[in-house]
């Protein structure tokens, strides 16, 4: 499971190595391991070590660096002044195969590539403990001198291991003993074990809990300890693997309500242009891809659809589909685009296991994983049919969050690589990735601040940000940006101090401490200098672009204002605007309780991976409270850290259930573990009694290892604790069925969200009439394909940039603007058009060779999202261009309004006219639905436009540019009487054809 | 009368595969509409001018009920002539909207009127963008540019050499005598050049009432004043509008004419000259353009490509004939124009012409993308219109298209080169070299 640290076992041939073996008599392996698994207790076991501490991490984790000094090498003559010390890190544990491995990864003992292997054997008298050790030869050193060094050590460390235990289960058996005569065996209450500190009481704890298990079920432990374990392990593992596959296939199929309740068919809007993209992927193979130049849409623009499009979706689904066909299983481009949101967010649970397992171990894993495929705000975004980019990115998102922290825990130059590979995929995917450019660096820095600086955290992040950047910029849509703007100065600035603070550390190491005082007043003087100067040309660089560098994006994130004050086209879009409060509830429910919990449980202990996660927590927060759209971001961090509240939650209660259950004793040996539990509490029963949320929390903290020892394997680990803290029993229970209570309440709610309220394809749509009935809208197909067969190929339609990708995907017709809202001028020129009176309007849409309008209506249905609806932003993006269009005409006392009071401008505008032309035929009354009024104006003409097509619901209404005037006119007479003239001035007096 | 008709329409039916048409553009079937059968021998010297060119032309009472301009949705005759100004209603479907629409799609219209014209008539020019004078009694005088006659009179029989200024309209061969007028003046909608002055009153001429004092400032007065108007519409339909019927007659067409004030006394007045070269043109005998073969392609290529990229040097040619009423003939000018257009022209070029009708010309396409056309947009006075645009997108470079190495880079490159190669001398020494 754990993966050995390459980099430093092959390094040289001419590497030392040894071997040493010490037998042990008197114990079984399984004794023995607690002992060897206690990383950061060494000192007690190796002679002449005087300290053993805890540097980084948890004991037992990959990764964990203990500090050791005081023991005398063979090679130390008399008069050495310094203490021996060196760092130490655990590369990998494997408690099924009892073994363990570590390197010195510092020191002062001239030890390079040190690594050394503990096995412990399991013998038919005891056991063995076998210490293979390797290192490149050693200054001053002699191989010989090693051997009996580390031999001489090894059998002490036996002899003491053994004497310990030996203590243990004679004190143990004297205290049952007395405690079982004191209370006659009360099995729940606290007790505290009265040994020398409360890590060795926890491993002897299970050591005591290892030998009473033997003497439970004799025919396991005593024949075979260590199978026993193994096979546990195992069974655990597959348990493991099983559940995960089995959240893969939860995360799938529940997002294929859409494709149960309506069809299989792409969804909204941005789908359908990357399905577009897709087919022409399929088709014309990748370098015509690369370098599509569209002239379909924004017309006359065109669009250079493969330098602007972020191509990960694309290349994903196009080489699923490829794999697929040369295979011979012939999908349709458009089933494998349905269906790859649902199968990225399997591997986005995957993701988040493998993340989360970095964090706090495989029970947190799974827990989160399984948050993780059925969280609504990130099914809302990848239901069967949602074609977009985040279906992929955030499976990637969490990926590269993975191999960061993989690549932290380990130091390991292969997981760098890989982080930055994940990444390239990341800014393929989605312009999201500068998320993680940010979020990276600052768990750097905060990583630096706080001191725990260490080459792992080099390795972390220095490939990436090179490698990263050099990838990230062959992305075409990224290209020079990847160095130019300022959403990635911040990775480059703390790319810059990673480089000063390793740089001091090494001086550090070989200057004296006067010596370093000195060097670090000199360069800091110096230093601050040049610093300043270069912030200020940083500052006059940045501050000489209008933008400062930043995009209107990136600005509108730091300043929730500023969009809604100079962006009206961001602002525009519902997916841009702050959530509400419910939106939480809706999109994350009960998470939002978890997350504090989790985020207490990073706390205790802090290492780099659950700093991580909680810098990651806090900044989704912010950002998804800045736009609802990055609620998908947040849901992710969500997930883990509920998944690492509630395992944790689960850890403590069953942990406790067990340890108190008497069902599981039976014998007087449990008296006396619980006698013992007793004893462990009474110290901090004051503590817990007073409050059970503080303890719970406390006991949270603690590594998830005791809790998983207690639960799964309660005899083969052992854990250093401070304290140990059991909940009585009741607590315990009821706590636990409120726990499943709340994970059954979310799961409904997931369902239901994915269900009822994000499977809407939002092409089609239904309504239940009061009988019950379905009724079903397919307004929008209908007009599309009304285009696409009644126009000319080369007709360009106009509509609101929301329906340009549709137009151009189903009607296969040229559009003004879409979807992507590249250019303002543009969209503003639309807007422009549609908040104009009918002529005005004419003339501008004709210089831009428009033949049809395309209008989209709910008035008659009461479907709300429509083009009156978005009339405003129609009228502030095109005010925000051309300054004739003023909103307050628009406005009748700041309101906006369609009916009798609206203002003459509005009654006369092109989009009130498109929308509302003969709609007094239908009722007689023109009520619109949405509004729930009456309209202003119900009778009127269209003089420059004429209706063609108009959809069954009056959902979509189509009209055509009527040509220039054949003719022209004579001048309007006033002063005629006869009828005839009459009508003749009534021609005279319609509007004249501009040209 | 019935007969007549279906004996008339029935004659037309071999007639219908041979009307009007882009390769035949000029009028065959010409139907003609009288207050008074009349007028047919009295003006018989200009229709008979007509027949011996082609025309085919079909007299009418304009209250006959009989008339119809369509029948299926066919129209039944190329061109219209309207000689009754004092029609109120015309007989059959036809009414002002049915000629309009007969023009709209493509058909030709002489309309005459004298004074007291029919507010239908008047509709019918107004329509067309020609004002008459408001009065109904009024006609065009003028105290110095009269023609002086036996009947020294109220000078309203205007002799006019005001002519517009076109060859294609009027022909090649200068009018010299000046044109006999009697009748009502228009005026034309400022500001639109699509109807033409043809012949216009001189700076003297007025318009009022005959044998009335004149009370008020006459409503149109001087040069503002057209006798004689053409209008060419967008679909290139050609319509006549003349203040005077009489001005078509044998009488006037027989007369000799002296312009008051002139020494010269001509035998024969221009009116003949005048209104058979005016018929030709209107009849599209004349001024008719045709493009065709619009190609463009690479340079040193055949193909038309899909698609331009930017900094393409291209060809563009497109052949232009004009019709000469009989066939179709190289037409020859040095204004004609190609614009390479995406919101605005982004090149502008004049056409070479070989004279045989073949225009060509070769550009380079601007450093910018997006989806162009190829316009042509030829108005010249007195030609039908030729509007041409043909879309064609332009892309930008492909990836593999730029310069793989710049030479001003090459810094840049010694750079990064050097870095790596010190990088790993740097990485050999520290890792070897202790």
């Amino acid at each position: 499971m754990e993966h050995i640290q390459q980099s430093s076992q092959s390094t040289t041939e001419a590497k030392w190595k040894g071997k040493a073996t010490a037998q042990v008599k008197e114990s079984n392996a399984e004794q023995i391991w607690p002992c060897i698994e206690d990383f950061f207790g060494l000192d007690k076991w190796f002679p002449g070590i005087s300290t053993c501490i805890p540097l980084e991490g948890i004991s037992g984790q990959p990764g964990c660096v203990r500090f050791c000094a005081g023991f005398k090498t063979p090679v130390d003559g008399h008069d050495k002044k310094t203490v021996n010390w060196t760092k130490q890190k655990l590369l990998s544990i494997d408690p099924t195969r009892l073994t363990i491995c570590y390197s010195i990864i510092d020191g002062n003992v001239g030890f390079h590539s040190y690594v050394s292997t503990w096995n412990v054997l399991p013998k038919d008298d005891g056991c063995e403990i076998e210490w293979i050790y390797e290192v490149e030869p050693v200054q001053g050193w002699k191989l010989e001198l090693l051997d009996s060094f580390i031999h001489n050590g090894l059998q002490v460390m036996a002899q003491r291991m053994q004497d310990a235990l030996k203590t243990l289960e004679q004190a143990l058996r004297v205290e049952v003993e007395r405690l079982n005569k004191q209370s006659g065996g009360a099995c729940l209450r606290f007790c505290l074990f009265k040994f020398e500190t409360p890590r060795n009481a926890l491993s002897l704890l299970s050591l005591f809990l290892s030998s009473l298990r033997s003497s439970i079920w004799p025919s396991m432990a005593a024949s075979d300890a260590h199978n026993g374990a193994s096979v546990r392990h195992a069974f655990g593992s597959v348990l493991a693997f099983f559940i995960l596959l089995l959240i893969g296939v939860l995360a799938f199929s529940i997002r294929l309500f859409s494709v149960i309740k309506y069809e299989s068919v792409i969804h909204e809007f941005d789908p359908y242009f990357n399905y577009r993209v897709t087919q022409f992927l399929t088709k014309n193979g990748i370098y015509d891809f690369w370098n599509w130049f569209d002239d379909r849409t924004w017309y006359p623009l065109g669009r250079v659809i493969g330098g602007t499009v972020y191509p990960g979706l694309t290349l994903t689904a196009g080489t699923l589909w490829w794999i697929l066909n040369s295979v011979n299983i012939p999908l349709s481009v458009e089933t494998v685009c349905v269906f790859t949101a649902p199968i990225f967010s399997a591997f986005a649970s995957w993701a988040t296991y493998l993340l989360t397992k970095e964090v706090k171990g495989v029970g947190a894993g799974l827990t989160a994983a399984a948050l993780l495929a059925m969280v609504p705000s990130y099914i809302s975004r990848s239901v069967a049919g949602s074609y977009d980019n985040e279906a992929v990115a955030i499976f990637a998102l969490i990926f590269t969050f993975y191999l960061y922290i993989k690549t932290l825990n380990t130091g390991s130059l292969f997981y760098a690589t890989l982080n930055s590979i994940a990444y390239f995929y990341m800014v393929c995917s989605w312009g999201g990735y500068t998320f993680i450019i940010n979020l990276i660096p600052m768990h750097v820095l905060l990583c630096i601040v706080t001191g725990r600086y260490s080459s792992r955290l080099y390795i972390a992040y220095a490939p990436l940000v090179v490698l990263g950047t050099l990838l990230a910029s062959l992305v075409p849509v990224v290209g020079f940006n990847a160095v130019m703007t300022s959403e990635h100065f911040a990775s480059f600035l703390v790319f810059i101090i990673i480089h000063v603070v390793a740089l001091v550390y090494y001086i550090k190491g070989i200057l004296t401490p006067k010596m370093f005082k000195v060097a670090v007043a000199l360069v800091v003087s110096v230093g601050l200098a040049v610093c300043c100067a270069m912030v200020a040309v940083l500052i006059a660089v940045v501050a000489s672009s209008p933008t400062k560098g930043w995009s209107g994006r990136s600005l509108s994130l730091l300043d929730p204002t500023y969009a809604s004050k100079y962006i009206p086209i961001i602002a525009s879009v519902s997916e841009h605007q702050p959530p509400t409060w419910p939106s939480y509830f809706m999109d994350i429910n009960v998470l939002a309780f978890l997350v504090p919990a989790g985020i207490i449980a990073c706390f205790s202990p802090l290492s780099d991976a659950s700093s991580f996660v909680i810098l990651y927590i806090v900044t989704s927060v912010y950002f998804s409270g800045v736009m609802v759209r990055l609620m998908l971001v947040l849901a992710p961090a969500a997930c883990i850290l509920s998944g690492i509240a509630l395992s944790q939650a689960f850890d403590v209660f069953t942990g406790s259930i067990k340890f108190q259950l008497p069902s599981l004793s039976g014998h007087s040996h449990v008296d006396a573990g619980e006698a013992s539990s007793e004893s462990v509490v009474t110290n901090d029963s004051v503590k817990t009694d007073k409050s059970e949320d503080t303890s719970k929390e406390r006991t949270s903290k603690k590594s998830k290892k005791k809790e998983k020892e207690l639960v799964e394997k309660p005899l083969s680990k052992s854990q250093i604790k401070k304290r140990l803290l059991v909940l009585p029993l009741e607590t315990s229970i009821i706590a636990i069925i409120l726990l499943v209570l709340l994970g059954a309440f979310y799961v409904v709610h997931s369902v239901w969200a994915a269900a009822e309220a994000y499977s809407a394809p939002s092409i089609v749509l239904t309504s239940y009439s009061p009988e019950g009935g379905l009724h079903v809208f397919d307004d929008f197909r209908e007009a599309y394909a009304w285009l696409s067969h009644n126009t000319e190929v080369d007709d360009k339609v106009a509509s609101w940039w929301d329906y340009g990708y549709q137009t151009t995907a189903m009607a296969n017709r040229t559009v003004i603007v879409d979807n992507n809202t590249w250019n303002n001028t543009h969209i503003a020129t639309v807007g422009t058009a549609m908040s104009s009176p009918e002529k005005a309007a004419w003339e501008i849409f004709h210089s831009l060779d428009v033949k049809y309008v395309l209008v989209v209506f709910g008035g008659l249905v009461g479907y709300p999202s429509d083009d009156i609806n978005k009339f405003l932003w129609m009228v502030r993006i095109g005010g925000g261009v051309f300054p004739h269009i003023k909103e307050p005409d628009y406005l009748r006392d700041g309101q906006y309004r369609i009916d009798s009071m609206a203002t003459p401008t509005m009654l006369n505008c092109l989009m009130y006219k498109l929308s509302y032309y003969r709609f007094v035929e239908t009722d007689g009354k023109a009520f619109d639905r949405v509004r729930r009024t009456e309209i202003g104006k119900k009778h009127f003409k269209l003089t420059h436009f004429e209706e063609v097509f108009t959809t069954h619901h009056w959902m979509v209404r189509i009209y055509k540019l009527k040509p220039p005037k054949n003719r022209i006119r004579g001048k309007t007479k006033k002063s005629k009487s006869k009828a005839s003239s009459k009508t003749a001035s009534k021609r005279k007096g319609l509007k004249r054809n501009p040209f | 009368m019935s007969k007549l008709f279906f004996f008339i329409f029935f004659s037309l039916v071999p007639l219908l595969c041979n009307s009007f048409s882009p390769e035949k553009p000029s009028d065959r079937r010409v139907l003609v509409l009288l207050d008074d059968f009349a007028v047919k021998s009295s003006h018989s010297l200009f229709f008979n001018s007509l027949k011996s060119r082609g025309f085919d032309l079909h007299f009418h009472l304009a209250d006959d009920p009989k008339i119809a301009l369509q029948r299926y949705g066919q129209y039944l005759f190329d061109a219209l002539i309207l000689f009754s100004p004092t029609i109120e209603r015309f007989g059959g479907s036809v009414d002002a909207a049915a000629i309009l629409d007969f023009v709209d799609s493509g058909h030709d219209l002489i309309v005459a009127v004298d004074t007291n014209a029919s507010d239908l008539i008047r509709e019918i020019a107004t329509d067309c963008g020609v004002d008459f004078d408001e009065d109904p009694a009024a006609m065009v005088v003028d105290h110095s540019g009269y023609a002086v006659s036996a009947t020294e009179g109220d000078h309203t029989l205007i002799a006019s050499d005001d002519f517009i200024k076109s060859d294609v309209i009027l022909g090649s061969k200068k009018i010299e005598a000046p044109v006999l007028f009697q009748g009502i003046g228009h005026s034309l909608s400022p500001s639109k050049n699509m109807v033409l002055k043809i012949l216009s009153a001189s700076p003297s001429a007025f318009s009022t009432k005959r044998n009335s004092k004149l009370t008020s400032p006459p409503s149109l007065t001087g040069s503002s004043i057209s006798l004689v108007s053409v209008i060419q519409a967008n679909n290139n339909a050609r319509i006549l509008i003349s203040g005077s019927l009489s001005m078509f007659s044998n009488r006037f067409f027989r007369s000799g004419v002296q312009k008051a004030g002139s020494p010269t006394k001509h035998d024969k007045s221009g009116n003949e000259q005048f209104l058979t070269e005016l018929c030709k043109w209107v009849f599209h005998e004349r001024g008719h353009l045709k493009a065709e073969n619009v190609q463009h392609h690479k340079v040193g290529e055949a193909n038309t490509p899909a698609m331009y990229r930017i900094n393409d040097t291209l060809e563009y040619s497109v052949e232009i004939f004009e019709w000469s009423g009989t066939t179709w003939e190289p037409y020859v000018a040095d204004d004609v124009q190609v614009q390479f257009f995406m919101m605005s022209p982004y090149v502008l070029k004049t056409l070479s012409t070989d004279g045989k009708g073949n225009y060509f010309t070769s550009f380079k396409v601007p450093d910018v993308y997006g989806v162009f056309q190829f316009k042509v947009e030829y108005n010249k006075l007195g030609y039908t219109s030729l509007s041409l645009s043909k879309q064609i997108p332009v892309r930008p470079f492909r990836h593999n298209e730029y310069e793989r190495f710049i030479p001003a880079a090459y810094p840049y490159y010694g750079a990064a080169f050097s870095m790596m190669a010190g990088f790993f001398v740097f990485t050999t020494i520290h890792l070897y070299h202790k």
